[in-house]
Parts: C-alpha cells; structure tokens; sequence
C-alpha cells in the first residue's frame, strides 16, 4: 500500500472520529438547562449581611460539564442590587445538581419584597475545554424574602 | 475502464452516495425545514432550540463530514491510483475544507465559531472555537496528503 494511501486512510478516519466527538460535545453543550429555584435563606447577622438562593443545573448530556461558574445578580427599581458568584463546579452527566449561591448586597438599598430583574450567567465547558458554554438568563420576577 | 480500478461498481456507488448527501439531502432539508423542526419539537422537548435556518445548515454540516469523511475513506479504499480519481478526491478535499470553514464559521451565529440558541429567556452561546480549529487543521492535512497523491498516482 502506497503512503498517501496510508496517510489519507488515517487522516480520514481522525477527521471522521473528531467530527462525531464535535457533534457529541455540541449536542452536549445544548442540553444544559439552568433553573432558577428561589429558595431565599438569609445569612450572617442579624441583620443579615446577605441571602442564599439555589439553582438547579441539568446536565442531560453525555458527558460531565467542568468549571461550571454561576454568576447572579438581582436588582430592583428601587436601587437595590444583590450579586453572588458559585463554583467551580463538576456536574456529572444525566444528572441534576442544586447550586446554593450566596447573594451580597452591592449597593444598599432596602431588600424589599417585589419585582426583581434577575440577570444570571452560567459558563462551563467539557473534555478538557474543548467545548466551552455560557448560558444567560435574564427575566424579571416578583421575589418574597422571609421576614 | 482503466485497469486501475479494481471495484468500479463501488467506486461508483460512493460516488452517488457522495452526490445524494452532498446536493439531494440539504435540498430535502432547506424545503422541509419547518415540518423537520416541528417533528423535532414534538419529542425533544427542551431545548427543541428556537432553529434556524442558519443552525440547521451548521449542523447538517458537521453530522454529514462524518459521512462525507467515511465516504471519502472508502472511495479511496475500493478505487486503485488513477491520477484521474487522485484529482477528484483532492479536489473533494479543497471542498470540504472550503465549506467546512464558510459554514461553520459564518453561519454559526454573529460570532466565529459560536453557536448561539434562544430559548425563551435562555440564550446558549456554544464556543466552539478550539474544535473548530483543529478540525481545519485535520482537513488542511487531508488537502496536501491528497495533492501529494497526484504526483504519487499512475497515469
């Protein structure tokens, strides 16, 4: 056998191999799916300096996301601004994890009930970052923290 | 028939295997797009994406290098060393990298080597950017194996 023709044969078949882990990867990055769970515990004090809220993440792909990062940040009309930063994180694949994420006032303001907008950003990648994804959230919500 | 090839008859059924997946299947798909999209929906659920025609066609073109490449593979494997097909398949191969790079790259989105779905309040940006580079590496090697063929190739 000639060597362009061994060379073409294990060229090919690479290409082939990488394409199908490409699509694997792709399909994984789209079958993450954060979901907000508001579970608002407060912390430190009294008073409290801050509040905790959770996060489900779904990871229905093949394989595991790494450094998943959670970066949440709430404010309202009336000037109030709360942001929290979780991870890293390793989800395994075909599972849900709850991420706590502890939320620090950033401008004072009162922590009223009401309607908040909520602005998350959620990265991660797979198989040695190869693949990288950001998901964004941004919706507004009526929020009711404990008393 | 040139001496040259041992099967012409599978040399020809890659071939025509190689033309229904390269010209008559992205047609069917471009026509029926929204019918495919709403089968789709109906059982994937999340995140059935909110498709366009624009990741449709990225991600026809990544599934269909798979089959292009395995073609590719054993058009080269069932077919001897005409200069003739040596010339075809290099000339494939400048094809495929040509269209992986144009595809990929500008229908991916706004941004080079992203995939970017909206779902709802859900946006997910996929960066593909280091795949997507070594895989143009992969075809670009593929091309010069394939030039050096010619010159390796019986009359």
């Amino acid at each position: 056998m000639r060597t362009t023709t061994v060379l073409k044969t294990i060229v090919s078949v690479i290409t082939a191999l990488f394409l199908v882990l490409q699509l694997l990867l792709i399909g994984s990055a789209a079958f993450i799916k954060p979901e907000y769970e508001e579970n608002w515990t407060p912390f430190g004090g009294p008073p409290p300096i801050g509040f905790s809220t959770n996060f489900n993440i779904s990871n229905q792909g093949i394989f595991p996301v790494q450094n998943l990062m959670i970066t949440l940040t709430i404010y309202n009309s009336s000037g109030t601004i709360l942001e929290g930063v979780a991870g890293p994180e390793t989800i395994p694949a075909f599972t849900k994890s709850v991420i706590t994420i502890y939320l620090f006032p950033v401008l004072i303001g009162n922590i009223t009930d009401g309607v908040y907008v909520i602005n998350a950003k959620i990265t991660g990648s797979f198989v040695l970052s190869l693949i990288s994804f950001t998901v964004t959230l941004n919706y507004s919500t009526t929020f009711d923290f404990p008393p | 028939m040139s001496s040259n090839e041992t099967h012409p008859k599978k040399a020809v059924l890659y071939l025509l295997l190689g033309i229904t997946f390269e010209v008559i299947f992205p047609v069917l798909v471009l026509v029926y797009m929204d019918e495919i999209i709403a089968y789709l929906a109906s059982f994937l659920g999340f995140p059935p994406f909110s498709i366009t025609i624009n990741d449709l066609i990225v991600a026809y073109t990544v599934i269909f290098g798979v089959i292009f490449s395995f073609i590719s593979f054993f058009r080269g494997f069932y077919t001897k060393h005409s200069r003739k097909y040596a010339i075809y398949d290099c000339i494939g191969a400048l094809f495929a990298l040509v269209a992986y790079i144009v595809i990929i790259g500008f229908f991916s989105g706004a941004y080079f080597g992203h995939f970017i779905f909206s779902v709802s309040v859900i946006t997910i940006d996929i960066n593909i950017y280091t795949i997507y580079a070594i895989t143009i590496v992969l075809y670009i090697i593929s091309f010069i194996i394939k030039l050096a063929a010619i010159t390796e190739a019986n009359d």
